[in-house]
């Protein structure tokens, strides 16, 4: 029995934010907000262990402004037991060390987590941060990048991960953190009945106060994000018949030096 | 001078992080764990080197590594820490981070120093746009990709100081039971000129050969999306292209029946062009494209195999 902590993170739909040709912003207006993707592989993990430990139980924990209900409902329909969802004005200006710090926070504060599980990095801003800074938050191991075989035999997590020399085979006895690839799993899709019963498993709102946070003290600015000038260059080719389409990407191509 | 530590898990990393440090004008010490030869980062520009030779730091595990470079960043009064970014650069940065409250920046692209500040840019959006990041921080954390820079040229006569550090490090409750290497494929993604990238627009894993064929025509190699990969299983890994599979930078990126997801294209981005073939006109792969073909992939690649053969004739 083993209780396990999935990190989600809520993302703008980054395939759908538009670049403002004048100004190279993006434009995220009418972007819609959803569970980072690679957070599912994290959930995915978490549910196929509970799936094989009896009594185990996982929360899924997230830090966010509106609408956090409505996407977190994605990972409860997965079989997340129970959200917790930090939420705080004085979270409005927490990066990506303070949000860490925050969830390390409500990992403390439940009291009876065993493992935290998130991905490798976010959907939107790929710091890749998130699961190691938790982990020294907690003074909890760090397993990065699991990529196969993960298991639980009793109270030690064993798995293999993906490092730069090639594949290791890892052993760590609980609490412990753990990131995951996609290379893991597959996310499962909740069935429709998931999908209905998620609306009514507990959702926890967690402010400041409750954490015990302090002073949100951020160590990095981001003051600008915007599209980079090189541009490629977006020719189509006449597409009609293939075999001229061909031929004229060959022209191309040699005068582009590439053959 | 400006101290800045510098750690890479092998030693052409710690090389090109020393002659970037250079060309900032800082004092590059590097910290070095376990055996191999440490003179070797001296002459290639390396101003001092502490070399940490403990048992619990051998597996460069994140935790002992993140616990010596924060105990070496006390030692050298270091202001800032460049890592190289692989695997284990990136998870030691931000454990590094939570250790010194510092700012970590990840795989930055660029680094200046504007006005006394330190500022980054990196990938941001799934490479729509490119952030620019300064940490406020007292000491400054960033990793940078593998070949961003160039080593300076080895010279045997450089001078520098080699000493031993033995800070106090924390026994990781982490334990490395087996090492054992990716599955060999004899495929070198990373280091071809020439990508063909195939995606679900294949049929079957026999059809494969179309991109097979135009690789080896063009001398290249082939890669694949995650489906490929994983689901279907034609390819191996080594194929695999993408966020958790492995990034290319070929002077052309061919992309045949492969939508453009953002998972895959993070691991394209860095090419110098990139071509889509797609029989759906609006498939996201286009909208990173420098040339794209509309069609059906099955027509368009032998015809392209035999129009190059005959350009390579002229």
């Amino acid at each position: 029995m083993v209780n396990i902590a999935t990190l989600v993170k809520q993302s703008p739909d980054v395939e759908a934010v538009r670049i403002d040709p004048k100004s190279g912003a993006p434009d995220l207006s009418g972007v819609g907000m959803k569970v980072s993707d690679y957070d599912k592989n994290a959930v995915e993990a978490a549910v196929q262990l509970k799936e094989k430990n009896a009594g185990s139980k996982v929360f899924a924990i997230s830090l966010g402004g509106a609408k956090l209900e409505e996407s977190i409902k994605e990972v409860l329909a997965m079989g997340c037991d129970e959200a917790h969802l930090l939420r705080d004005a004085a979270f409005n200006g927490a990066d990506t060390a303070e949000k860490a710090r925050l969830l390390a926070l409500a990992v403390k504060k439940m009291g009876n987590v065993d493992l935290v599980i998130a991905a490798e990095e976010s959907l939107d801003s790929h710091s890749a941060q998130t699961g190691p800074r938790v982990a020294a938050e907690l003074g909890w191991p760090l397993v990065s990048y699991v990529s196969d075989n993960l298991r639980l035999e009793g109270n030690v997590l064993k798995a293999e991960r993906e490092v730069d020399e090639g594949i290791e085979e890892i052993e760590v006895q609980l609490p412990a953190v753990i990131t995951v690839t996609e290379a893991l799993n597959t996310p499962r899709l909740p069935a429709l009945m998931q999908i209905l019963q998620a609306k009514n498993k507990p959702q926890k709102v967690l402010s400041a106060a409750d954490l015990g946070a302090g002073d949100v003290k951020p160590v990095l600015q981001r003051p600008s994000s915007v599209a980079p000038k090189s541009e490629r260059k977006g020719i189509m080719l006449p597409s009609e018949n293939p075999d001229a389409a061909a031929e004229e990407l060959a022209k191309v191509l040699a005068k582009e030096g590439v053959i | 001078m400006t101290n800045v530590l510098i750690w890479s898990p092998e030693p052409r990393g710690a090389f090109e992080l020393i002659a970037k440090a250079k060309e900032l004008s800082l004092t590059p010490v590097v910290l070095h764990i376990g055996a191999g030869d440490a003179n070797a980062y001296i002459q290639h520009g390396a101003s001092s080197v502490l070399v940490v030779d403990d048992a619990k730091a051998k597996d460069l595990l994140a935790g002992p590594v993140s616990d010596a470079l924060a105990a070496a960043v006390k030692e050298t009064g270091a202001k800032l820490v460049f890592l190289s970014g692989g695997k284990r650069g990136k998870e030691v940065a931000p454990m590094l981070g939570a250790k010194l409250h510092a700012g970590v920046v990840t795989l930055a692209n660029k680094v200046t120093n504007a006005g006394g500040k330190w500022t980054f840019e990196r990938m941001f959006l799934g490479g729509k746009t490119v952030a620019t990041e300064i940490p406020t921080s007292e000491v400054v954390v960033a990793t940078f990709p593998g070949r961003l820079f160039e080593p300076l040229p080895a010279d045997a006569g450089a001078k520098g100081e080699v000493k031993k550090f033995a800070p106090a490090l924390n026994e990781s409750r982490v334990k490395v039971v087996a090492k054992k290497p990716r599955k060999e494929s004899g495929v070198n993604l990373e280091a071809a000129t020439v990508v063909v990238g195939a995606g679900r627009g294949f049929k079957n894993k026999d059809d494969l050969k179309m991109a097979f064929d135009l690789a080896s025509t063009m001398g290249g190699q082939v890669g694949c999306s995650r489906p490929l990969a994983t689901d279907l299983g034609w390819l191996t890994d080594e194929y695999w292209i993408g966020l958790s599979g492995k990034e290319v930078k070929p002077k052309v990126y061919i992309a045949a029946g492969i939508s453009g997801q953002i998972q895959h294209t993070t691991g394209i981005r860095n090419s110098k062009l990139i071509v889509a073939i797609n029989s759906n006109k609006d498939a996201p792969i286009f909208k990173m494209a420098d040339y794209g073909i509309v069609g059906d992939l099955y027509k368009v690649l032998p015809a392209l195999n035999k129009a190059i053969e005959k350009q390579k004739g002229k």
